[in-house]
Protein backbone atom coordinates (compact mmCIF):
# COMPACT_ATOMS: atom_id res chain seq x y z
CA UNK A 1 0.00 0.00 0.00
CA UNK A 2 1.71 3.58 -1.20
CA UNK A 3 1.76 6.19 2.16
CA UNK A 4 -0.76 8.22 0.44
CA UNK A 5 -3.27 5.78 0.67
CA UNK A 6 -2.23 4.77 3.99
CA UNK A 7 -2.95 8.08 5.27
CA UNK A 8 -6.37 8.17 3.73
CA UNK A 9 -7.03 4.99 5.31
CA UNK A 10 -5.50 6.41 8.83
CA UNK A 11 -7.49 9.85 8.13
CA UNK A 12 -10.70 7.84 7.00
CA UNK A 13 -10.99 5.22 10.40
CA UNK A 14 -9.49 8.13 12.44
CA UNK A 15 -12.95 10.47 11.51
CA UNK A 16 -14.83 7.74 12.06
CA UNK A 17 -14.14 7.09 15.79
CA UNK A 18 -13.50 10.86 16.46
CA UNK A 19 -17.01 11.67 14.90
CA UNK A 20 -18.75 8.74 16.80
CA UNK A 21 -17.11 9.39 19.81
CA UNK A 22 -17.78 13.10 19.98
CA UNK A 23 -21.52 12.49 18.30
CA UNK A 24 -22.27 10.12 21.43
CA UNK A 25 -20.04 12.03 24.14
CA UNK A 26 -22.27 15.51 23.25
CA UNK A 27 -25.71 13.71 23.26
CA UNK A 28 -24.36 12.67 27.11
CA UNK A 29 -22.92 15.94 28.20
CA UNK A 30 -26.21 17.99 26.87
CA UNK A 31 -28.92 15.61 28.64
CA UNK A 32 -26.39 16.27 31.58
CA UNK A 33 -26.12 19.77 31.15
CA UNK A 34 -22.49 19.62 30.96
CA UNK A 35 -21.87 21.21 27.13
CA UNK A 36 -20.79 24.46 28.21
CA UNK A 37 -17.70 22.43 29.73
CA UNK A 38 -17.02 20.61 26.31
CA UNK A 39 -17.13 24.05 24.93
CA UNK A 40 -14.01 25.13 27.77
CA UNK A 41 -12.48 21.53 26.99
CA UNK A 42 -11.71 22.01 23.41
CA UNK A 43 -10.24 25.92 24.65
CA UNK A 44 -8.45 25.07 27.36
CA UNK A 45 -6.93 22.05 25.14
CA UNK A 46 -6.23 24.60 22.69
CA UNK A 47 -3.88 26.00 25.35
CA UNK A 48 -2.08 23.16 26.31
CA UNK A 49 -1.32 22.19 22.88
CA UNK A 50 -0.18 25.72 21.98
CA UNK A 51 2.06 25.76 25.42
CA UNK A 52 3.41 22.59 23.91
CA UNK A 53 5.10 24.26 21.34
CA UNK A 54 6.98 26.22 23.57
CA UNK A 55 7.96 23.39 25.98
CA UNK A 56 8.57 21.37 23.36
CA UNK A 57 6.72 18.63 25.03
CA UNK A 58 3.76 15.94 23.57
CA UNK A 59 0.66 17.78 22.26
CA UNK A 60 -2.10 15.71 23.48
CA UNK A 61 -0.58 15.21 26.81
CA UNK A 62 -0.26 18.84 27.24
CA UNK A 63 -3.66 19.11 25.64
CA UNK A 64 -5.18 16.99 28.21
CA UNK A 65 -3.46 18.05 31.48
CA UNK A 66 -4.81 21.39 30.76
CA UNK A 67 -8.30 20.55 30.20
CA UNK A 68 -8.50 18.33 33.00
CA UNK A 69 -7.06 20.89 35.37
CA UNK A 70 -9.00 23.64 33.86
CA UNK A 71 -12.35 21.30 34.07
CA UNK A 72 -11.03 20.37 38.11
CA UNK A 73 -10.61 24.22 38.87
CA UNK A 74 -14.33 24.91 37.54
CA UNK A 75 -15.82 22.48 39.48
CA UNK A 76 -13.72 23.47 42.63
CA UNK A 77 -15.14 27.34 42.18
CA UNK A 78 -18.84 25.99 41.38
CA UNK A 79 -18.64 23.86 44.99
CA UNK A 80 -16.28 26.49 47.17
CA UNK A 81 -17.82 29.72 46.51
CA UNK A 82 -21.21 28.46 44.88
CA UNK A 83 -20.63 30.07 41.22
CA UNK A 84 -22.82 29.09 38.12
CA UNK A 85 -21.16 26.54 36.34
CA UNK A 86 -21.55 27.90 33.01
CA UNK A 87 -20.36 31.38 34.08
CA UNK A 88 -17.37 30.38 35.51
CA UNK A 89 -16.77 28.20 32.30
CA UNK A 90 -17.16 30.89 30.20
CA UNK A 91 -14.63 33.42 32.22
CA UNK A 92 -11.97 30.40 31.79
CA UNK A 93 -12.79 29.97 27.83
CA UNK A 94 -11.86 33.67 27.85
CA UNK A 95 -8.78 32.71 29.77
CA UNK A 96 -7.57 29.71 28.43
CA UNK A 97 -8.32 30.88 24.68
CA UNK A 98 -5.48 34.09 24.96
CA UNK A 99 -3.43 31.70 26.59
CA UNK A 100 -3.62 29.39 23.71
CA UNK A 101 -3.16 32.66 21.45
CA UNK A 102 -0.23 34.16 23.45
CA UNK A 103 1.52 30.64 23.77
CA UNK A 104 1.28 30.77 19.85
CA UNK A 105 2.63 34.18 19.70
CA UNK A 106 5.38 33.35 22.01
CA UNK A 107 6.51 30.45 20.07
CA UNK A 108 10.08 29.84 19.06
CA UNK A 109 10.38 30.52 15.31
CA UNK A 110 8.02 32.24 12.64
CA UNK A 111 7.87 29.64 10.37
CA UNK A 112 7.59 26.49 13.37
CA UNK A 113 4.78 29.09 14.84
CA UNK A 114 2.03 29.81 11.58
CA UNK A 115 2.45 26.00 10.63
CA UNK A 116 1.95 24.49 14.58
CA UNK A 117 -0.44 27.42 14.82
CA UNK A 118 -2.81 26.35 11.93
CA UNK A 119 -2.47 22.61 12.51
CA UNK A 120 -3.74 22.85 16.05
CA UNK A 121 -6.43 25.81 15.45
CA UNK A 122 -7.62 24.46 11.62
CA UNK A 123 -6.36 20.93 11.93
CA UNK A 124 -4.52 19.10 9.44
CA UNK A 125 -5.00 15.10 7.09
CA UNK A 126 -1.57 14.27 8.48
CA UNK A 127 -2.77 14.28 12.62
CA UNK A 128 -4.02 10.94 12.15
CA UNK A 129 -1.49 8.21 13.32
CA UNK A 130 -1.95 4.15 14.25
CA UNK A 131 -1.33 4.88 17.62
CA UNK A 132 -4.29 7.46 17.94
CA UNK A 133 -6.75 5.12 16.07
CA UNK A 134 -5.79 2.46 18.74
CA UNK A 135 -6.18 5.14 21.88
CA UNK A 136 -9.56 5.98 20.23
CA UNK A 137 -10.94 2.42 19.87
CA UNK A 138 -9.96 1.87 23.37
CA UNK A 139 -11.90 4.95 24.70
CA UNK A 140 -14.46 4.12 22.41
CA UNK A 141 -14.50 0.69 23.74
CA UNK A 142 -14.19 1.68 27.22
CA UNK A 143 -17.31 4.02 26.92
CA UNK A 144 -19.70 1.43 25.23
CA UNK A 145 -18.96 -0.92 28.33
CA UNK A 146 -19.52 1.91 31.16
CA UNK A 147 -22.93 2.78 29.56
CA UNK A 148 -23.44 -0.86 29.08
CA UNK A 149 -22.11 -1.31 33.15
CA UNK A 150 -24.13 1.82 34.31
CA UNK A 151 -27.35 1.34 32.11
CA UNK A 152 -30.06 2.41 34.92
CA UNK A 153 -27.54 4.80 36.85
CA UNK A 154 -27.23 7.44 33.74
CA UNK A 155 -30.70 6.72 32.98
CA UNK A 156 -32.18 8.02 36.06
CA UNK A 157 -29.66 11.36 35.16
CA UNK A 158 -30.73 11.71 31.84
CA UNK A 159 -34.47 11.52 33.36
CA UNK A 160 -33.53 14.16 36.01
CA UNK A 161 -30.39 14.79 37.82
CA UNK A 162 -31.57 16.08 41.11
CA UNK A 163 -33.97 13.60 41.41
CA UNK A 164 -31.14 10.92 40.55
CA UNK A 165 -28.61 12.70 43.30
CA UNK A 166 -32.03 12.53 45.72
CA UNK A 167 -31.68 8.69 45.34
CA UNK A 168 -28.46 8.57 46.10
CA UNK A 169 -27.04 7.79 42.65
CA UNK A 170 -23.30 9.07 42.02
CA UNK A 171 -24.33 11.68 39.77
CA UNK A 172 -20.65 13.40 40.02
CA UNK A 173 -19.19 10.49 39.51
CA UNK A 174 -20.74 9.88 36.41
CA UNK A 175 -20.34 13.10 35.31
CA UNK A 176 -16.82 13.36 36.16
CA UNK A 177 -16.63 9.66 33.89
CA UNK A 178 -18.21 11.67 30.96
CA UNK A 179 -16.02 14.80 31.34
CA UNK A 180 -13.19 12.93 31.70
CA UNK A 181 -13.66 10.49 28.62
CA UNK A 182 -14.61 13.52 26.69
CA UNK A 183 -11.27 15.32 27.66
CA UNK A 184 -9.13 12.13 26.56
CA UNK A 185 -11.39 12.24 23.11
CA UNK A 186 -10.58 16.43 22.58
CA UNK A 187 -7.06 16.01 23.49
CA UNK A 188 -6.43 12.91 20.86
CA UNK A 189 -8.49 14.96 17.96
CA UNK A 190 -7.18 18.31 18.23
CA UNK A 191 -4.92 17.94 15.42
CA UNK A 192 -7.64 16.38 12.90
CA UNK A 193 -10.24 18.86 13.38
CA UNK A 194 -8.30 21.53 14.89
CA UNK A 195 -9.40 22.94 18.66
CA UNK A 196 -12.12 25.62 17.24
CA UNK A 197 -13.72 23.05 15.47
CA UNK A 198 -13.90 19.99 17.54
CA UNK A 199 -16.77 21.05 19.35
CA UNK A 200 -18.90 21.28 15.82
CA UNK A 201 -18.62 17.36 16.11
CA UNK A 202 -19.59 17.48 19.46
CA UNK A 203 -22.67 19.89 19.18
CA UNK A 204 -24.07 20.07 15.74
CA UNK A 205 -24.19 15.83 16.56
CA UNK A 206 -26.12 15.93 19.46
CA UNK A 207 -28.45 18.45 18.53
CA UNK A 208 -28.78 16.35 15.19
CA UNK A 209 -29.60 13.63 17.10
CA UNK A 210 -32.39 15.28 19.40
CA UNK A 211 -34.12 16.22 16.18
CA UNK A 212 -34.38 12.74 14.75
CA UNK A 213 -35.51 10.86 18.09
CA UNK A 214 -35.36 10.75 21.82
CA UNK A 215 -34.95 7.25 21.69
CA UNK A 216 -31.22 5.43 21.31
CA UNK A 217 -30.21 9.29 20.64
CA UNK A 218 -26.69 8.53 21.63
CA UNK A 219 -25.95 5.65 18.99
CA UNK A 220 -27.82 7.77 16.24
CA UNK A 221 -25.42 10.86 17.83
CA UNK A 222 -22.67 8.41 17.32
CA UNK A 223 -23.54 7.86 13.30
CA UNK A 224 -24.47 11.56 12.99
CA UNK A 225 -20.72 12.74 13.97
CA UNK A 226 -19.46 9.31 12.05
CA UNK A 227 -21.06 10.39 9.45
CA UNK A 228 -19.55 14.28 9.19
CA UNK A 229 -16.21 12.74 10.11
CA UNK A 230 -16.03 10.45 7.29
CA UNK A 231 -17.88 12.80 4.73
CA UNK A 232 -15.81 15.46 5.68
CA UNK A 233 -12.20 13.72 4.96
CA UNK A 234 -13.64 12.37 1.94
CA UNK A 235 -14.63 15.55 0.80
CA UNK A 236 -11.60 17.40 2.13
CA UNK A 237 -9.32 14.84 -0.08
CA UNK A 238 -11.39 15.10 -2.88
CA UNK A 239 -11.14 19.06 -3.00
CA UNK A 240 -8.31 19.57 -1.62
CA UNK A 241 -9.86 21.77 1.12
CA UNK A 242 -8.69 22.16 4.81
CA UNK A 243 -9.89 18.99 6.69
CA UNK A 244 -11.13 20.95 10.10
CA UNK A 245 -13.77 23.23 8.47
CA UNK A 246 -14.56 20.86 5.85
CA UNK A 247 -15.80 18.17 9.01
CA UNK A 248 -17.40 20.93 10.50
CA UNK A 249 -18.99 22.23 8.05
CA UNK A 250 -20.53 18.84 6.85
CA UNK A 251 -21.49 18.29 10.48
CA UNK A 252 -23.00 21.79 9.94
CA UNK A 253 -25.15 20.78 6.39
CA UNK A 254 -26.18 17.29 7.99
CA UNK A 255 -28.03 19.29 11.33
CA UNK A 256 -29.52 21.22 8.67
CA UNK A 257 -30.90 18.27 7.04
CA UNK A 258 -31.83 17.31 9.79
CA UNK A 259 -33.56 20.27 11.07
CA UNK A 260 -35.67 20.81 7.95
CA UNK A 261 -36.77 16.89 8.43
CA UNK A 262 -37.72 17.60 11.75
CA UNK A 263 -40.06 20.69 10.40
CA UNK A 264 -41.21 18.78 7.14
CA UNK A 265 -42.45 16.33 10.14
CA UNK A 266 -44.32 18.19 12.70
CA UNK A 267 -46.06 19.92 9.91
CA UNK A 268 -47.19 16.87 8.13
CA UNK A 269 -47.94 15.23 11.90
CA UNK A 270 -49.63 18.63 12.51
CA UNK A 271 -51.97 18.27 9.30
CA UNK A 272 -52.79 14.32 10.37
CA UNK A 273 -54.13 16.16 13.79
CA UNK A 274 -56.24 18.45 11.74
CA UNK A 275 -57.70 15.80 9.75
CA UNK A 276 -58.53 13.71 12.55
CA UNK A 277 -60.36 16.25 14.47
CA UNK A 278 -62.24 17.14 11.84
CA UNK A 279 -62.85 13.09 11.12
CA UNK A 280 -64.16 13.05 14.50
CA UNK A 281 -66.04 16.74 14.12
CA UNK A 282 -68.18 15.20 10.90
CA UNK B 1 -34.43 32.08 51.03
CA UNK B 2 -32.38 31.49 54.06
CA UNK B 3 -34.35 29.87 56.93
CA UNK B 4 -33.84 31.14 60.59
CA UNK B 5 -34.34 29.90 64.12
CA UNK B 6 -36.06 26.72 62.77
CA UNK B 7 -36.69 23.99 65.67
CA UNK B 8 -38.88 21.22 63.99
CA UNK B 9 -38.78 17.38 64.90
CA UNK B 10 -41.05 14.99 62.27
CA UNK B 11 -41.75 11.95 63.98
CA UNK B 12 -41.35 8.76 62.31
CA UNK B 13 -44.36 7.05 60.66
CA UNK B 14 -46.39 10.66 60.38
CA UNK B 15 -47.18 12.87 57.70
CA UNK B 16 -46.19 16.70 58.16
CA UNK B 17 -47.18 19.58 55.70
CA UNK B 18 -44.93 21.96 55.44
CA UNK B 19 -46.82 25.17 53.75
CA UNK B 20 -46.63 28.74 53.65
CA UNK B 21 -46.58 31.74 50.84
CA UNK B 22 -44.12 31.45 47.89
CA UNK B 23 -40.67 32.28 48.90
CA UNK B 24 -41.19 31.41 52.29
CA UNK B 25 -38.44 28.56 52.31
CA UNK B 26 -40.41 25.91 51.85
CA UNK B 27 -38.27 24.27 48.96
CA UNK B 28 -34.96 25.98 50.95
CA UNK B 29 -36.24 23.11 53.55
CA UNK B 30 -36.61 20.13 51.66
CA UNK B 31 -33.17 20.99 49.84
CA UNK B 32 -31.82 20.59 53.61
CA UNK B 33 -33.26 17.65 54.43
CA UNK B 34 -31.86 16.02 51.24
CA UNK B 35 -28.23 17.51 52.16
CA UNK B 36 -27.99 19.80 49.04
CA UNK B 37 -27.94 22.88 51.38
CA UNK B 38 -25.24 23.31 54.09
CA UNK B 39 -26.71 24.28 57.18
CA UNK B 40 -24.36 27.91 58.24
CA UNK B 41 -25.44 27.51 61.72
CA UNK B 42 -27.10 24.60 64.14
CA UNK B 43 -27.65 21.09 63.59
CA UNK B 44 -29.95 18.85 60.92
CA UNK B 45 -30.75 15.30 61.62
CA UNK B 46 -32.49 12.89 59.33
CA UNK B 47 -33.34 9.78 60.31
CA UNK B 48 -30.86 9.64 62.99
CA UNK B 49 -27.85 10.68 60.72
CA UNK B 50 -26.44 14.59 60.92
CA UNK B 51 -26.58 16.08 57.21
CA UNK B 52 -25.80 16.88 55.13
CA UNK B 53 -22.34 14.65 56.10
CA UNK B 54 -24.03 11.74 55.45
CA UNK B 55 -26.23 12.86 53.26
CA UNK B 56 -25.10 9.38 51.05
CA UNK B 57 -26.17 7.23 53.80
CA UNK B 58 -29.52 8.76 54.14
CA UNK B 59 -30.65 9.37 50.40
CA UNK B 60 -30.82 5.62 49.61
CA UNK B 61 -33.35 5.36 52.51
CA UNK B 62 -35.26 8.87 51.09
CA UNK B 63 -38.05 8.88 48.21
CA UNK B 64 -38.25 12.76 46.55
CA UNK B 65 -40.55 14.23 44.40
CA UNK B 66 -40.01 17.47 42.97
CA UNK B 67 -41.47 20.27 42.56
CA UNK B 68 -42.63 20.75 38.52
CA UNK B 69 -41.02 17.01 36.92
CA UNK B 70 -44.38 16.83 34.35
CA UNK B 71 -42.50 15.48 31.37
CA UNK B 72 -44.04 16.48 27.73
CA UNK B 73 -44.64 14.33 24.73
CA UNK B 74 -41.07 14.18 23.24
CA UNK B 75 -40.25 11.97 26.85
CA UNK B 76 -39.89 8.35 25.87
CA UNK B 77 -38.94 6.34 28.65
CA UNK B 78 -41.38 4.21 29.32
CA UNK B 79 -43.24 4.06 32.62
CA UNK B 80 -41.69 0.68 33.45
CA UNK B 81 -37.47 2.48 33.05
CA UNK B 82 -38.49 5.50 35.03
CA UNK B 83 -39.91 3.15 38.20
CA UNK B 84 -37.32 1.33 38.15
CA UNK B 85 -34.89 3.80 37.69
CA UNK B 86 -35.93 4.47 41.47
CA UNK B 87 -33.74 1.19 42.10
CA UNK B 88 -30.46 2.31 40.45
CA UNK B 89 -28.48 3.52 43.52
CA UNK B 90 -28.76 0.29 44.84
CA UNK B 91 -27.59 -1.91 41.54
CA UNK B 92 -24.17 -3.03 41.18
CA UNK B 93 -22.72 -2.70 37.59
CA UNK B 94 -23.96 -4.86 34.85
CA UNK B 95 -26.92 -5.58 37.60
CA UNK B 96 -30.43 -5.87 35.63
CA UNK B 97 -33.72 -5.75 37.64
CA UNK B 98 -34.38 -8.89 38.99
CA UNK B 99 -37.94 -10.92 39.06
CA UNK B 100 -38.64 -10.09 42.30
CA UNK B 101 -38.48 -6.62 41.78
CA UNK B 102 -40.21 -6.69 38.35
CA UNK B 103 -43.03 -8.43 40.69
CA UNK B 104 -43.14 -5.71 42.93
CA UNK B 105 -43.26 -3.09 39.93
CA UNK B 106 -46.58 -5.16 38.72
CA UNK B 107 -47.59 -4.98 42.44
CA UNK B 108 -47.05 -1.15 43.08
CA UNK B 109 -48.49 0.01 39.79
CA UNK B 110 -51.39 -2.36 40.29
CA UNK B 111 -52.08 -0.76 44.04
CA UNK B 112 -51.75 2.93 42.10
CA UNK B 113 -53.95 1.88 39.37
CA UNK B 114 -51.46 2.68 36.88
CA UNK B 115 -50.59 -1.23 35.91
CA UNK B 116 -52.09 -1.47 32.09
CA UNK B 117 -49.74 1.98 31.49
CA UNK B 118 -46.49 0.28 32.28
CA UNK B 119 -45.27 -0.01 28.28
CA UNK B 120 -46.32 3.75 27.64
CA UNK B 121 -43.61 6.64 27.05
CA UNK B 122 -44.19 8.03 29.98
CA UNK B 123 -44.68 12.18 27.67
CA UNK B 124 -47.97 11.12 27.07
CA UNK B 125 -49.40 10.27 30.14
CA UNK B 126 -51.36 12.75 32.01
CA UNK B 127 -50.19 15.11 34.75
CA UNK B 128 -52.51 12.81 37.59
CA UNK B 129 -51.02 9.36 36.01
CA UNK B 130 -47.42 11.02 35.89
CA UNK B 131 -47.68 12.08 38.97
CA UNK B 132 -48.76 8.51 40.32
CA UNK B 133 -45.52 6.40 38.18
CA UNK B 134 -43.46 8.76 40.38
CA UNK B 135 -45.05 7.54 43.49
CA UNK B 136 -44.54 4.05 42.10
CA UNK B 137 -40.57 5.13 41.74
CA UNK B 138 -40.92 7.11 45.51
CA UNK B 139 -42.49 3.15 46.76
CA UNK B 140 -40.71 0.66 44.56
CA UNK B 141 -37.52 2.36 47.17
CA UNK B 142 -39.20 1.22 50.59
CA UNK B 143 -38.11 4.36 51.51
CA UNK B 144 -38.24 5.28 55.11
CA UNK B 145 -38.83 9.10 54.05
CA UNK B 146 -40.24 10.69 51.64
CA UNK B 147 -40.19 13.63 50.45
CA UNK B 148 -43.23 15.36 47.92
CA UNK B 149 -42.70 19.02 47.05
CA UNK B 150 -45.76 20.86 45.58
CA UNK B 151 -47.07 17.37 44.01
CA UNK B 152 -50.46 19.30 43.86
CA UNK B 153 -49.47 21.62 41.59
CA UNK B 154 -50.12 20.17 37.99
CA UNK B 155 -53.36 17.83 39.07
CA UNK B 156 -56.71 17.78 38.61
CA UNK B 157 -59.07 18.36 42.03
CA UNK B 158 -60.72 14.46 41.60
CA UNK B 159 -56.36 13.17 40.85
CA UNK B 160 -55.83 15.10 43.93
CA UNK B 161 -58.23 13.60 46.36
CA UNK B 162 -57.37 10.29 45.03
CA UNK B 163 -53.51 11.18 45.90
CA UNK B 164 -54.30 12.48 49.16
CA UNK B 165 -56.13 9.01 49.69
CA UNK B 166 -53.19 7.31 48.29
CA UNK B 167 -50.29 8.78 50.80
CA UNK B 168 -52.64 8.19 53.73
CA UNK B 169 -52.67 4.39 52.67
CA UNK B 170 -48.47 4.63 52.23
CA UNK B 171 -48.01 5.78 55.52
CA UNK B 172 -50.04 3.21 57.09
CA UNK B 173 -49.09 0.28 54.72
CA UNK B 174 -45.13 1.12 54.52
CA UNK B 175 -44.25 2.73 57.79
CA UNK B 176 -43.62 5.50 55.99
CA UNK B 177 -42.49 9.21 57.24
CA UNK B 178 -44.06 11.65 54.48
CA UNK B 179 -43.20 15.13 54.43
CA UNK B 180 -45.21 17.45 51.98
CA UNK B 181 -44.55 20.75 51.08
CA UNK B 182 -47.47 22.39 49.43
CA UNK B 183 -49.60 25.70 49.97
CA UNK B 184 -53.02 23.49 48.40
CA UNK B 185 -53.92 23.10 51.87
CA UNK B 186 -57.53 22.36 51.78
CA UNK B 187 -57.28 18.43 50.38
CA UNK B 188 -54.72 17.34 52.47
CA UNK B 189 -55.02 18.68 55.92
CA UNK B 190 -57.33 15.73 56.66
CA UNK B 191 -54.73 12.84 56.34
CA UNK B 192 -51.88 15.30 58.50
CA UNK B 193 -50.50 14.58 61.49
CA UNK B 194 -48.56 18.17 61.87
CA UNK B 195 -48.38 20.91 60.25
CA UNK B 196 -45.14 23.67 60.17
CA UNK B 197 -46.34 27.28 58.28
CA UNK B 198 -43.26 28.82 57.00
CA UNK B 199 -43.17 32.62 56.71
CA UNK B 200 -40.11 34.80 55.15
CA UNK B 201 -37.39 31.64 56.35
CA UNK B 202 -39.24 31.53 59.90
CA UNK B 203 -41.83 29.11 61.41
CA UNK B 204 -44.29 30.88 62.46
CA UNK B 205 -46.83 27.97 63.01
CA UNK B 206 -46.53 24.36 64.17
CA UNK B 207 -49.65 22.67 65.30
CA UNK B 208 -50.56 18.95 65.83
CA UNK B 209 -53.66 17.71 64.42
CA UNK B 210 -54.70 14.74 66.76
Amino acid sequence: MDFIALIIIETMIGAVLAGSLCGSLGVYLDRMNLLTLGFVIAHAALAGAALSIILRVNTELLAFVTSLITVSFIEFICARFNVKRDLIAMSLFALTSSLGMFAIYFAPTTTLTAQTASLILWGSILAMTIGKIILLALIMIVLVIYITAFKTQINAILFDRKLAEAEGVKVTLHATIFILITTLTVSLILRLTGSFLVFSLIYNSAMAASQISRKRQALIGGAMGALSGITGVIISFRLDTPIGATIALTSSIILFITLAIAVIRDIRNKKKMLKLREGRNM
Amino acid sequence: MALRNINVNIPLNSISLITGPNGSGKTTFLELVLGFLKPLTGKLYVLGYEMPRNASKVRLHVSYLPQNFMRDERETYSVKEVILMGLASYYAPFQKPSKEELRMVKEVTKRLGISDLLDYPMGILSGGQQQRVMLARALIRKPKLILLDEPFSSIDRDSRKEIVELLSRIRDEYKATIVIVTHILSDVISIADQIIELRDGEVVRSKWIS
